[in-house]
């Protein structure tokens, strides 16, 4: 079961009871109140303003997670659809309808995670370049030169791992999850998230050059 | 270190897709899709043919890319004279029209560089020193892992189980394996609840690999492994391991913590106080330091009532303000606690 990925409480105001069109209207004046989980029952009982709320509550959080984790902004809208298509179709596998935002993760990281592994084999066998990091889609505009150098050579050398070791160690450490949330992200053990994580930092700490010294003026 | 490097990278740093206009396109998308098709009527099914389209139309696409067809071939044949016709004479083929050159997929290669969009991003492109990765390829692990660990690492520990027997036992395994491995032995263990069989993996892993990266994590586990089993001087020898092997670590804080309940657990209050010393300095906002001082109080003034309550028979002569009951003094030395280099 996927626990709820960190995000800002929400208070439970509304309460559906009645029929379809009272429901509604009180879902319409109190859109921003209503809790995932109710979001999430009515759009399973054909409620389209309900599942709109949910892609507008967790849409962001779904394109910022793919962007980062792939290193780019190439695809990323499909992504994000295709998360959402298969949300919809799939309501009735969650069990835990307040944990909609991780299980949302979930399926955005086994997406883009089936498309850098495709695409590492189209890379491989010739039929498609590797893609380049863009830093404008992965650090905002205020940052610092510091961080964008940071960023860039650290997903310049992201891009030579494995997707699940690669992903696993985005979520740890960009996306700062703890371990046990990184395990569910991936849906995979806790071992195993660690044995990643650490391929990965492993690599990293061997090739990573500090870009700035401490003493730097 | 890179962990240090992030841990400085503040959350501003990332851009923020609050307010993205692709957010909406996505959204029309979504909503003429949805009204296209209902979510409860929508079935797989028809999504075989259309698979079966789209790489037949893939295959024809990789096909031409790959290897284009030479479209002249068929006219050279059609010039190639019927078998009643043949004659003896030699004739000569025709010449093939010369076909274009047939542009590289390479070519169309991007450069492996980072990409950024307008002014600013360039001039900080600019400002920045160009990373070039070096081709040094990713060390990954062996593919020839054994069946037990292939089985551990896909979650059918009952499968590792008898794999693992098949290959000769846990102490086969336990002699033979390299850290990961003996992490995953460890999982095994404590999948099976047999803790005894985790312990000795983690102690061998912490013996014949103190300096492998899965030393910090099996030396933590460890801690906590002995202290479910009541071992309180193990745990805090642990702890400490941990605390020098990774004095940074996700988990230091909670070490030292830990490390004080474990002395105090054993009742040594002298012991206990150096910790929370320690535990104050290396972490003057350490989340449970008035908990655990709150504790030590609670010990020393129970010491004392029990020492008072001992001291008023007349036949005893011994000190009786020491802290420590019979539990053994912990084999941690003072320079544990400190974070070694």
């Amino acid at each position: 079961m996927v626990s709820a990925v960190a995000r800002p409480q929400e208070s439970p105001k509304l309460r559906l009871v009645g029929g379809r069109s009272a429901s509604e209207r009180e879902f319409e004046s109190t859109q921003e109140e209503v809790p995932d989980a109710q979001l999430v029952a009515l759009t399973a009982a054909g409620h389209r303003s309900a599942f709109e709320a949910l892609y507008r509550r967790h849409g962001s959080f779904a394109l910022g997670l793919a962007v980062r984790i792939q290193g780019g902004s190439i695809d990323v809208e499909d992504v994000v659809h295709d998360a959402f298509v298969q949300a919809h179709a799939r309501l009735a596998d969650l069990k835990d309808p307040s944990a909609f935002r991780a299980w949302l993760g979930c399926i955005v990281v086994r997406l883009v995670r089936t498309r850098l592994r495709r695409r590492r084999l189209l890379t491989a066998l010739g039929l498609s370049s590797q893609e380049p990091v863009d830093l404008d889609a992965i650090a905002s505009s205020d940052a610092s030169t510091e961080s964008r150098v940071l960023l860039a050579q650290v997903y310049a050398l992201l891009q030579t791992l494995p997707a699940s070791d690669r992903i696993a160690w985005t979520l740890r450490f960009i996306e700062k999850h703890r371990l046990e949330t990184v395990a569910e992200l991936m849906s995979c053990s806790l071992a195993t998230a660690k044995r990643r994580i650490l391929r990965a930092q492993r690599f990293l700490t061997g090739h990573f050059v500090p870009a700035f010294s401490k003493d730097d003026p | 270190m890179i962990d240090d490097e992030l841990s400085e990278l503040p959350k501003s740093a990332l851009r923020d897709y609050a307010d993205d206009p692709r957010l909406e396109r996505v959204w029309q998308r979504l909503d003429s899709g949805l009204s296209a098709t209902p979510a409860r009527a929508r079935s797989g099914f028809w999504l075989l043919p259309a698979l079966g389209v789209a790489l037949f139309a893939g295959g024809i696409l990789v096909g031409r890319q790959s290897a284009p067809v030479r479209e002249a071939a068929p006219s050279v044949a059609a010039e190639f004279p019927r078998p009643d016709e043949v004659t003896h004479e030699p004739t000569p083929l025709p010449a093939v029209a010369q076909q274009p050159p047939v542009p590289n997929v390479t070519d169309r290669r991007r450069p492996l560089a980072t990409r950024t969009r307008g002014g600013s991003s360039l001039r900080a492109a600019a400002e920045a020193p160009v990373f070039e990765v070096e081709a040094t390829p990713y060390a990954a692990p062996p593919s020839q892992s054994p069946d037990w660990q292939q089985k551990a690492d896909s979650g059918d520990f009952a499968g590792a189980r008898a794999a693992l027997e098949r290959a000769g036992g846990w102490d086969v395994a336990l002699a033979g394996s390299s850290p990961e491995q003996l992490m995953t032995l460890v999982d095994l263990g404590r999948a099976s609840s047999e803790r005894e069989q985790a312990v000795r993996a983690l102690r061998r892993l912490l013996d014949a690999f103190p300096g492998a990266p899965e030393a910090p994590l099996a030396a933590w586990t460890l801690a906590n492994q002995l202290e479910q089993g009541g071992d309180h001087a193990g745990a805090a020898e642990a702890y400490a391991l941990y605390r020098r092997l990774s004095p940074t670590g996700d988990f230091a804080e909670d070490a030292a913590a830990r490390q004080v309940d474990a002395a105090l657990a054993q009742g040594g209050a002298e012991r206990a106080s150096e910790l929370i010393d320690q535990y104050a300095k290396d972490f003057p906002t350490g989340r449970r330091l008035v908990e655990l001082r709150e504790e030590l109080e609670k010990l020393r003034s129970e010491a004392s009532k029990d020492g008072a309550a001992k001291s008023a028979p007349p036949a005893s002569g011994s000190d009786s303000t020491t802290d420590a009951p019979a539990a053994p003094a912990p084999s941690v030395q003072p320079q544990d606690a400190s974070p070694a280099p």
